[in-house]
């Protein structure tokens, strides 16, 4: 029996609730507990259930579709995908995400996290399944 | 059999009186409709307001046990059946004092909602359960219509306390045929309901839409046994009440009793991991309706009593509402015209 996953989004937070969607799922498809072949809910069920609007939930899984995480079809389940090796990252892309890593690190920094701290966090993360 | 009634009309009466100790079994979260704090019931505002709530709800339930109980013994169902309705009444009474001092202290807190990773698997087959209820009253649909000629020209449908009929009908297509349509128009309320259902709030505590679907499957076939036993009735040679009929509203209360503890037991539950609906008090109007329309969720859990209840600012609850109302009004006017 499949374990029940749960998809939890904070509505009046400072992260749109479409990169909240986006976010988790990715990291369940990472770390394995949303294995290939996996149905997740429809694009109006999911809407549905945490009562955010329909585009919100479609534009989070066709951005999932699009990195290689989901088939999505039209009025159907979405399905995680077996993703083959992702290809290396553009020059632009690595630019992108080099950006928002050091504005997190910069972020985390001013709020008092100490060096020590994220670099274990950043360690325990890609060592327990986020490879 | 006087007992089956008396149990009948003691039954709504136990069920309100559960719906009403209700928010005061609550630890904190949500209480009558607001959001406090999670120690609300250990401050001394929370212990007054909850203190002077119970006061009035015994109160309420011991007068209209008192009330029904002397209906029974002179033999008024009627007035029974309204000292139920008076109590619901003062409970609506009770419950609007107790928001409102409860709303002195409400708090702000994240909106925050979660849902199952899973597609809700199981509504289509509850679904079909539930379309299958029908099938028993189409057969008793063409029973009837092949053994016409077999129904008493006039044959009772309505019985006073004591168990004698005290109302008949005629042996006419609405007169016959009635009972069918009502139970079969009930039933596809029930599916239009179940229909929406995934497109309702859930939550880890179990108390999932989809859980309901099985509950709507499962009343959908006793309304099948009761209206296809009503209208198979015509056949009986006796005219004093049968048992199934005296029965069967307690049968059906008891079990909403029982559905009713298990959602309370789901709550607590589920208040353990999310204390709060992620929904602001400012959409609640009385702690009691729900109109947001930021939120595209149909049916949301109900901040007071078991069950779900409906997002009104989605035509769809609208249309639900109306559904109701025709079913209600064509009951009535098919009661008339007898």
């Amino acid at each position: 029996m499949e374990t029940p996953l749960l998809i939890r989004v904070v509505l009046d937070g400072p992260t749109p609730v479409y990169r909240q969607v986006v976010d988790q799922i990715r990291v369940l498809c990472l770390d394995g507990r949303l294995e290939p072949g996996r149905k997740l809910p429809s694009v109006r069920q999911l809407a549905g259930s945490l009562g955010v609007h329909f585009n919100t939930i479609a534009d989070a899984y066709r951005t999932l579709a699009d990195e290689g995480w989901l088939e999505v079809r039209q009025g159907r389940s979405a399905i995680v995908r077996k993703r083959s090796e992702p290809k290396q990252p553009s020059q632009a892309a690595l630019a992108q995400h080099g950006s928002r890593l050091r504005n997190l690190v910069a972020e985390l920094r001013s709020h008092g996290f100490s060096k020590e701290w994220i670099m274990s966090e950043v360690k325990d993360t890609l060592e327990g399944g986020l490879q | 059999m006087t007992f089956y009634l008396w149990l009948s009309a003691m039954a709504p009466i136990i069920l309100i009186g559960f719906v009403l100790f209700y928010p005061a079994m609550l630890g904190g979260g949500i209480v009558f409709g607001v959001t406090v704090p999670l120690d609300f019931f250990q401050t001394a505002p929370g212990r007054a307001i909850r203190r002077n709530y119970l006061t009035l709800a015994t109160l309420i339930v011991l007068l209209s046990v008192g009330a029904v109980t002397a209906a029974m013994l002179a033999h008024r169902m009627l007035a029974a059946h309204l000292s139920g309705l008076v109590e619901l009444a003062l409970g609506l009474i009770a419950w609007s004092g107790a928001h409102r001092a409860t709303r002195r202290y409400a708090i702000k807190v994240p909106l925050v909602r979660s849902a199952r990773l899973s597609p809700s698997r199981g509504t289509g087959s509850a679904i079909a359960w539930q379309a299958a209820a029908l099938i028993p009253l189409l057969l008793a649909g063409a029973y009837l219509r092949a053994h016409w000629s077999e129904i008493p020209v006039r044959f009772p449908v309505h019985w006073n306390a004591a168990g004698h009929a005290n109302g008949w009908s005629s042996r006419t297509v609405g007169g016959v045929f009635g009972p069918l349509l009502v139970g079969a128009a009930t039933e596809l309320l029930l599916l239009a309901f179940t229909a929406v259902g995934p497109m309702g709030r859930q939550y880890e505590g179990g108390n999932s839409p989809k859980s309901l679907s099985g509950t709507m499957a499962t009343i959908a076939w006793l309304i099948s046994a009761l209206f296809g036993g009503v209208a198979l009735l015509p056949f009986r040679g006796s005219t004093s009440l049968p048992l199934f009929l005296s029965l069967a509203p307690a049968l059906i209360l008891i079990l909403l009793a029982a559905a009713f503890y298990v959602q309370m037991r789901g709550r607590r539950k589920e208040a353990a991991g999310e204390p709060y609906d992620g929904t602001p008090d400012s959409k609640w109007h009385g702690g009691l309706i729900y109109f947001n329309s930021e939120d595209q969720a149909i049916l949301v859990p109900k901040r007071f009593g078991y069950g779900w209840t409906l997002n009104f600012a989605r035509p769809v609850a609208w249309l639900l509402c109306a559904l109701v109302l025709v079913l209600a009004a064509g009951s009535i006017a098919f009661r008339h015209s007898r």
